[in-house]
């Protein structure tokens, strides 16, 4: 069914909460995602935007089930992800990869990178001997723009930008068909982000791949996503296509974040700002989460949660809709 | 008017064995009552040509060269005459506040402590300039704020502090390392704002290194654009983000992604920032530059005055 829609991945009602504490402290729940859907579109990018603590990350994490959910259903493909068993979804890695922030963190400083992008084809028996692992392995750098000569060469050796290549060239090996990018070029300068941004959009066409791009950067997002998603909280407050939502902003918050965003153009707009700070998912506000912030907070929005609700072409969650 | 002039300054450092000139031959004259920004991307030297001034860099840096402050060069200060200066007549902030706060301390005692031994006057005189500076970064409740702990604050909370602190003093320059790049994009614009706000009122000649070029087209009068330990291009900030003239400053604004009306292309910048224990003989940006000729390979273009622009590129 999922293919008729076009949709790779359905993602529903995801809750994700962490204990903390115990013993000797009295035990804290922190509702780091608490109740969102939303789907990916075969071979498109939906953007995942959002502050610190809004739970962006914690949200691409559990649908691979590197954190297990603790509840909601994740839909690839027509295979529910949460409910399959250890050994099921071995063999389901293989199609979702992730690539983080830090690629240096991600790999072994031990090993060679001919190793550390080789490893996934030989677990996932896509290779069978040194032979065609380093052949392919060859193939796969030249694919990111790394000279293959290189391949013997440790991490440390590399460049932040060429580290996130090689990673990529990592997540690419067992031909998946969605990647989850988590702030993929959040630690690279300007000049080298452009070169990664680039090299992802033209995987994505020649490979026909699916992306859910994690950014706190709306401009980076804007570039990237067809669509959109604007967390706060561990919810989503406004779900669209990019277009929409960043010319039009629904939801005051996303309007919020919109204009605090300094443009690289001198007196064409002032940065306009909002009080206070994003919540603490421990203690999030009663009401819409938002509230507290909100220029336009009215009576209902302290005691009610607003639905997520259709407006236009997108979905919001706010009660002047 | 000029409050600071730097002449000639070059910053060298050791890094296992290897000599790197972080900051190579660079002059630079900070004006009255502005804000210029020191852009660049990593490895550009702004950071390092922004600490030099104060002399806060690691021990066995050498620094070369003249940097002018009220008649005196602070690179041949005594560690005890600069500390008279440091966070008083220039005081900082820097990116990351909770290094720069002591956890054990209250925001109070820390403040009223620094403050007292910085201008030799008594606890409760200091106390006393404390609240109105909080004051004067928008802290509702000044008092409550003073019992508290650094680690009771939120990021944007303690940066407040810390640029309310560095105002304590009247400084006569600020020099501002990256202090919102840690932050939430709503609470950088808080911080921003205020900055502007206070800029306005006080007028603080201010420098602000920043790698964020829009957070530079906000803050600044004036930019200076940093390449491999060089200034490539200097002016006032309308002027290069409407026309850059040195190819990497062009190349730097093509790179960045845009909210706009339609989606803009992004032009990456081909290679990388070179490495400045072996940098490039020439122009430090020819490698990269998509003009390059036959001169830049071998000769070193030096910063021309064009008026309200310098530039050091050949082709201009």
């Amino acid at each position: 069914m999922s293919l008729i829609t076009g949709m790779l991945l359905i993602v529903k009602d995801l809750v994700k909460h962490f204990i903390k504490g115990g013993y000797f402290q009295s035990k804290i729940v922190v509702k780091a995602v608490d109740g969102v859907s939303f789907s990916v579109r075969k071979g498109s990018t939906l953007g995942l935007v959002g502050e610190s603590g809004s739970g962006k990350t914690t949200v691409g994490k559990t649908i691979l089930r590197l954190v297990e959910p603790t509840s909601g259903s994740a839909i690839f493909d027509g295979v529910d992800i949460f409910k399959l068993s250890k050994r099921e979804l071995r063999r389901f890695r293989k199609r979702m990869q992730i690539v983080y922030q830090d690629p240096f963190s991600s790999m072994n400083p031990r090993m060679r990178i001919v190793d550390i992008v080789g490893r996934p084809l030989m677990i996932h028996g896509i290779v069978e001997n040194k032979e065609d692992k380093e052949s392919e392995v060859a193939r796969l750098l030249e694919s990111v723009g790394i000279d293959p000569e290189n391949m013997y060469r440790y991490p440390h050796e590399f460049s932040g930008g060429q580290r996130q290549r090689i990673a990529i060239a990592r997540a690419i090996s067992v031909k998946p068909e969605f990647i989850v990018l988590d702030e993929p070029t959040s630690a690279l300068d300007v000049s080298v982000q452009a070169q990664i941004l680039r090299l992802l959009k033209d995987l994505q066409k020649e490979l026909d791949l699916s992306y859910l791009f994690i950014s706190h950067d709306l401009s980076v997002v804007n570039y990237m996503s067809e669509e959109v998603a604007v967390m706060y909280a561990g919810e989503i407050v406004e779900l669209g296509r990019s277009e929409d939502v960043f010319q039009d902003p629904l939801h005051p918050y996303t309007e919020a974040l919109l204009f605090s965003v300094p443009i690289p153009d001198p007196g064409k707009r002032e940065i306009r700002t909002i009080e206070g700070e994003p919540p603490s998912p421990v203690s999030p506000p009663k009401g819409c989460r938002f509230h507290p912030r909100c220029p336009y907070a009215e009576e209902i929005c302290k005691v009610k949660e607003p639905p997520l609700i259709r407006v236009k072409n997108r979905q919001v969650m706010c009660w002047r809709y | 008017m000029y409050v600071l002039e730097v002449k000639d300054l070059t910053v060298t450092y050791r890094n296992e064995e290897r000599v790197v000139r972080a900051v190579d031959n660079v002059s630079l004259k900070i004006r009255k009552g502005e804000v210029l920004s020191l852009v660049g991307e990593s490895g550009s030297g702004k950071t390092t040509l922004g600490l030099a001034i104060i002399k806060l860099l690691p021990p066995g840096t050498v620094l070369k060269g003249s940097i002018m402050f009220n008649g005196k060069d602070l690179i041949k200060l005594s560690n005890d005459e600069l500390r008279d200066i440091r966070g008083n007549k220039i005081s900082m902030i820097f990116q990351e506040p909770m290094t720069a706060l002591n956890p054990a301390f209250t925001i109070g005692y820390f403040m009223t402590d620094v403050l007292s031994r910085k201008l030799k006057i008594s606890e409760k005189a200091a106390k006393n300039i404390v609240i109105e500076s909080l004051r004067k970064v928008k802290i509702p409740d000044p008092e409550t704020l003073l019992k508290r702990y650094p680690h009771e604050l939120s990021g944007g909370m303690r940066q407040r502090v810390l640029i309310a602190l560095a105002l304590t003093t009247n400084p006569e320059l600020l020099i501002a390392d990256e202090p919102t790049s840690a932050l939430d994009v709503s609470v950088q614009a808080q911080i921003l704002r205020l900055l502007k706000d206070l800029q306005r009122e006080y007028r603080t000649t201010t420098i602000f290194i920043t790698h964020n070029l829009g957070v530079a087209a906000q803050i600044s009068d004036r930019l200076a654009v940093m390449y491999a330990g060089k200034i490539v291009e200097l002016g006032y900030v309308k002027d290069i983000f409407r026309r850059p003239l040195h190819p990497y400053t062009e190349a730097l604004l093509r790179a960045v992604p845009r909210l706009g009306s339609k989606r803009v292309e992004i032009e990456p910048i081909p290679g990388q920032v070179p490495d400045l224990a072996n940098p490039p003989k020439g122009c430090r940006f020819h490698p990269r530059c998509p003009y390059a000729e036959e001169i830049c390979k071998v000769k070193e273009p030096l910063l021309k005055d064009l008026g309200d622009r310098h530039i050091a590129c050949w082709l201009r």
